[in-house]
């Protein structure tokens, strides 16, 4: 009999909670746990940077912030269900540059467009990573090596059209060589890619310092230039490309919080807040310091225009290293 | 429900032609030799060896396209077999809408049901299990299960 | 011996203590759930962590991690569903024994092998890690290409009665693997333009629908109407131990040694050591025809496998940085928030931490012995329940397992799809063991013919040009060539053979 009536005033309750959103929506936001979509593999940067962020948040918010994976695709399938999920506020994500790629390629319609910008809280520069052991002293000479051997070196650090195939493509032609003459052999990351070149695979792995730095550490690798305007704090030896090669060619991966689209102002300003308090925290702070990740901040509008800006330069490498449809 | 290998085989290399042309359309990558369609091309033809040696096989036995033995000499095993393929799809439609709870309930009871569970006890069964269900997989592994139209009562 | 005080000193605290047994139950609570595997229990855990010393936080994640595998062969020996991928290699063996009424023979085996596999693993660790992690690193995609075609050939030993369906079955698992934009180009393959198939199909879901569905579905066909399974007690499960290790001391020590080379091998861990020590001791046993019919000797060799594994993949983790599976790909994060940079220096600059964390290894592999003892004489209740309301729980418990592994609903789609397939594919006696390899090895296989293949400029001496690469090449034509010579040679003294074992197996049968 106790499942009986169990069941009946289950039955009830269903019925009740029909007609009760009115009474619910009064509530004020947040009043239930928010969901924080990644859309990579547990373990990696992404990830990590989303859960410190999600555990400082939840402190900020008064209420838990549950982090999910939605893995696959190149992205594809995370950056979709964030976009697809209910503007309420309760279902935010972490946005990575390869919104900014993805499009071009023709594997979906999601562009930065399709979300509201709440904060950027990441950039990391990508840098020109040779063995320890390669004969080049500096990135001049490796380009005049390239130059004199075109498809002789191959570079590797992601998939193919991936970020740091970009990064060396657009190096490239921004110095008048022609890209396609350093082969990309693509691998599932960064970390594949630089046991490749430790085990002699391949010659070049443009990704970033923090990704490296265990190996740069160790001195199983060396790092030519890196493409940001300023040299990186941990490493301050690596010249900048505009240093190396008087060419200044600036690309990194980001990542940043947003929402779907159509996210009501209340909710908006009050996470932009909840995330400036997240960004400032000592704890954040740290933890990317240790990590080695870089921060760069932007928020609202100006997070909106970062992330357009980001779009374009892609977009134009893509259209010249034929990936782009 | 055993097929006769002639007919398995048959399927089979019908797949196999499908995949191999499919991946005839598969974009050449500029400066890669070696594109997407290598890979499914040789399996599709590995496949499609294995099927014709199956049909010969099959056609070398002879015997009917279909041979029942066991469950599948009564009628009720295939119903309950296709009544819990489409509980499965019910769930898939309705999990989101509906909510966890409501649908794991009605799934688990007609399963229970079909299985000649008593009825208390199918009740019972499908109730707690849901409602564990949810509680432990929400609580402590961060899995979002839908509330659906429970939710102002989540726990 | 100061270093070994010091460590020891670390890790005598009754919180550091506590931690890590709360950190084992969780493992063990995760690792027996289909569709959780270690490597989320070890995620979960990450935002806790934050907050603890860096003993305490890596112990807990070596504690977890090594429970989780164990506790992923539970739910695989009782309802055949595999808690975790590294389990799906001896699942079927390990259910056939249940069905025997030995499910605590074969789960007591599973934690005695599985504690020691630990132990050997940490001592390799221990003692030659960075000598290892130099080997390690000198494998590029050529040696991997070839490693990778090796596991495959481990197909022809694990299933089939028919080599043909055996084949059939695996290239079902390569044409699975092969669905999605997960390949080298990034072009998407089969998929429909649908953003889900796109994501490539998951091999958890697939796993829960080809083992566990599958079964619910032939079950559920019948009726259900089975009694319960009667089990054997075996009672004290530490009593006959001795034996076990007399008996299978060769398997043990084969499963060792292969399971931590393969740890040791960034991009490989433990669930590609679970099926080829399968593989191989199926191949040197002395009765190969007892496997598939509830046999212990190759759930010794692949649990002892994929235990000692999870040690191997710290080698590279903790000289180098790289991670050796999916685990230390989360450990290294929490080691650089720990300020334990991994790098040769680390065993230099901070060796009491190293050895506590080589300690905390030691004791996790002890503890995993009361603790699975627990869990094992627990989990065994749950045989009690009639079939006809077991089924409906197992099938709830694969939706929930399904959707956990991305969230969403697509996996059970998913796991349904692979659950039909299976039960056709088994009902026509294609075995499925050999499709799930197919699945797990596709993409290594794929990504690694043609990196190198971009590398050589297409050229195929490059798979023969760097020494390891050519050893291992010659090594598997070697094996390919004297299977083919075998089998034609017992096909030449025998003619009849096949054609009677074809015709014994055929529709036809009177």
């Amino acid at each position: 009999m106790i499942g009986r009536r169990l069941f009946c005033s289950l039955a009830a309750g269903a019925v009740a909670a029909v007609f009760m959103p009115a009474a619910v929506a009064l509530a004020e936001y947040p009043d239930r746990p928010i969901t924080l979509i990644v859309p990579w593999g547990a373990g990696g940067g992404t990830d990590s940077t989303a859960r410190i962020i999600g555990s400082i948040l939840q402190k900020e918010l008064g209420q838990p912030v549950n982090v999910v994976n939605r893995t696959g695709g190149s992205g594809v399938v995370g950056h979709s269900a964030i976009a697809d999920a209910d503007p309420d506020g309760y279902t935010l994500g972490i946005a990575t540059v390869e919104i900014g790629m993805m499009h071009w390629q023709g594997l979906t319609e999601l562009t930065y467009a399709d979300y509201t910008p709440l904060t950027l809280m990441n950039e990391d520069p990508g840098a020109v990573q040779v063995s320890a052991d390669a004969p080049w002293a500096d990135l001049p000479a490796l380009i005049e090596d390239i130059k004199a051997n075109p498809g002789k070196y191959k570079a590797s650090g992601t998939g193919q059209g991936g970020i740091w195939h970009l990064a060396i493509a657009g190096l490239l032609s921004k110095l008048g060589v022609d890209p396609s003459s350093v082969p990309w052999v693509p691998s599932n990351g960064a970390a594949p890619g630089l046991q490749d070149l430790v085990a002699g695979g391949v010659s070049i792995v443009p990704c970033s310092i923090p990704e490296a730095r265990s190996l740069l550490s160790a001195g199983r690798v060396k790092s030519l230039a890196v493409m940001s305007e300023e040299r990186n704090a941990a490493f301050p030896d690596i010249p900048t490309t505009k240093e190396a090669v008087g060419v200044s060619w600036t690309l990194g991966a980001w990542r940043g919080i947003v929402a779907p689209k159509g996210l009501p102002e209340a909710e908006s300003a009050k996470l932009i807040a909840a995330l400036q308090k997240v960004y400032d925290s000592e704890e954040y702070k740290s933890f990317m310091a240790k990590q080695g990740f870089g921060v760069r901040w932007a928020s609202g509008q100006e997070f909106a225009d970062f992330m357009k800006a980001s779009d374009e330069t892609l977009g134009e490498v893509m259209k010249e290293v034929g990936l782009a449809k | 429900m055993r097929f006769n290998d002639a007919v398995l085989g048959a399927v089979l290399l019908a797949f196999s032609i499908t995949i191999g042309l499919w991946a005839r359309s598969f974009p050449a990558i500029p400066g890669q030799e070696y594109g997407a369609a290598v890979f499914p091309t040789l399996v599709a033809v590995a496949l499609g060896g294995c099927a014709l040696l199956l049909i010969l096989s099959g056609l070398r036995q002879g015997g009917g396209v279909l041979l029942f033995e066991g469950w599948a000499r009564a009628p009720g095993g295939y119903v309950r077999i296709l009544c819990t393929i489409a509980l499965v799809i019910f769930y898939i439609l309705a999990a989101k809408p509906l909510g966890f709870i409501p649908t794991m309930t009605v799934v688990l009871l007609f399963t229970l049901r079909m299985l000649k569970t008593g009825w208390l006890p199918a009740i019972a069964v499908a109730l707690a299990t849901a409602i564990v269900l949810q509680w432990s997989f929400g609580n402590f592994l961060q899995v979002p299960l839908p509330w659906g139209i429970l939710s102002a009562w989540r726990f | 011996m100061s270093t070994m005080e010091a460590a020891f000193g670390l890790i005598l605290h009754w919180n550091v203590l506590a931690t890590i047994m709360a950190a084992a139950l969780f493992g063990l609570f995760v690792g027996a759930i289909p569709g959780l595997t270690a490597t989320m229990a070890i995620a979960l855990l990450v935002p806790v962590t934050f907050f603890m010393d860096p003993v305490p936080a890596v112990g807990a994640m070596v504690a977890c991690s090594a429970m989780a595998i164990f506790a992923g062969d539970i739910p695989g020996t009782l309802l055949r569903i595999p808690g975790t991928p590294a389990s799906a290699a001896y699942t079927n063996e390990a259910f056939r024994m249940t069905q025997k009424g030995e499910a605590e023979r074969a789960l007591g085996a599973n934690l005695l092998f599985s504690a020691v596999g630990g132990l050997f693993g940490t001592l390799v660790l221990m003692f030659t890690a960075p000598w290892l992690a130099e080997i390690a690193l000198k494998f590029s995609s050529f040696e991997y290409f070839w490693m990778a075609l090796l596991g495959l050939t481990c197909a022809a030993f694990i299933g089939a009665s028919a080599p043909v369906k055996g084949l059939i079955s695996l290239l079902i698992g390569l044409f699975v693997a092969t669905i999605g934009l997960n390949n080298p180009a990034g072009v998407p393959r089969f998929a429909f333009g649908n953003a889900n198939l796109m994501g490539g199909i998951d091999f958890i879901s697939a796993m829960i629908g080809l083992f566990a569905v599958s079964e619910v579905l032939r079950t559920v066909a019948g009726g259900a109407r089975q009694a319960p399974m009667v089990q054997a007690s075996i009672g004290n499960l530490f009593r006959g131990w001795g034996r076990l290790l007399k008996t299978y001391w060769r398997q043990q020590l084969r499963g060792n040694i292969l399971g931590t080379a393969i740890g040791v091998l960034p991009g490989s861990g433990a669930d590609i050591a679970a099926w080829v020590s399968y593989a191989i001791s199926r191949r040197f046993s002395k009765t190969p025809e007892k496997f598939g019919t509830g046999h212990l000797e190759g759930i010794v060799e692949s649990t002892s496998a994929n235990n000692s594994s999870l040690a191997g993949a710290w080698v590279p983790a903790l000289v180098f940085g790289i991670p050796g599976d999916s685990i230390t790909a989360v450990v290294i994060g929490v080691l650089y928030v720990k300020g334990l940079n991994p790098g040769p220096t680390l065993f230099l600059t901070d060796p009491q931490t190293i050895y506590a964390v080589f300690l905390i290894f030691i004791l996790a592999n002890l503890i995993m012995i009361p603790f699975g003892w627990g869990t094992i004489k627990l989990a065994k209740q749950i045989l009690r329940v009639p079939s006809k309301m077991l089924m409906p729980i197992i099938l709830a418990f694969c939706i929930v397992g399904a959707f956990a592994t991305n969230n969403t609903v697509f996996n059970v789609s998913v796991m349904l799809v692979f659950g039909v397939l299976g039960f056709v594919m088994e009902e026509n006696e294609i075995p499925i063991a050999p499709c799930i390899l197919g699945i797990v090895l596709g993409p290594m296989l794929e990504q690694n013919f043609v990196t190198s293949m971009i590398k050589a400029d297409g050229s195929f001496l490059g798979f023969f040009e760097r020494p390891i690469a050519a050893s291992l090449g010659v090594v598997t034509l070697l094996i390919w060539s004297w299977s083919l010579a075998s089998y034609l040679l017992a096909r030449q003294r025998s003619p009849h053979a096949a054609d009677v074992q074809a015709a014994g197996r055929g529709p036809t049968k009177p």
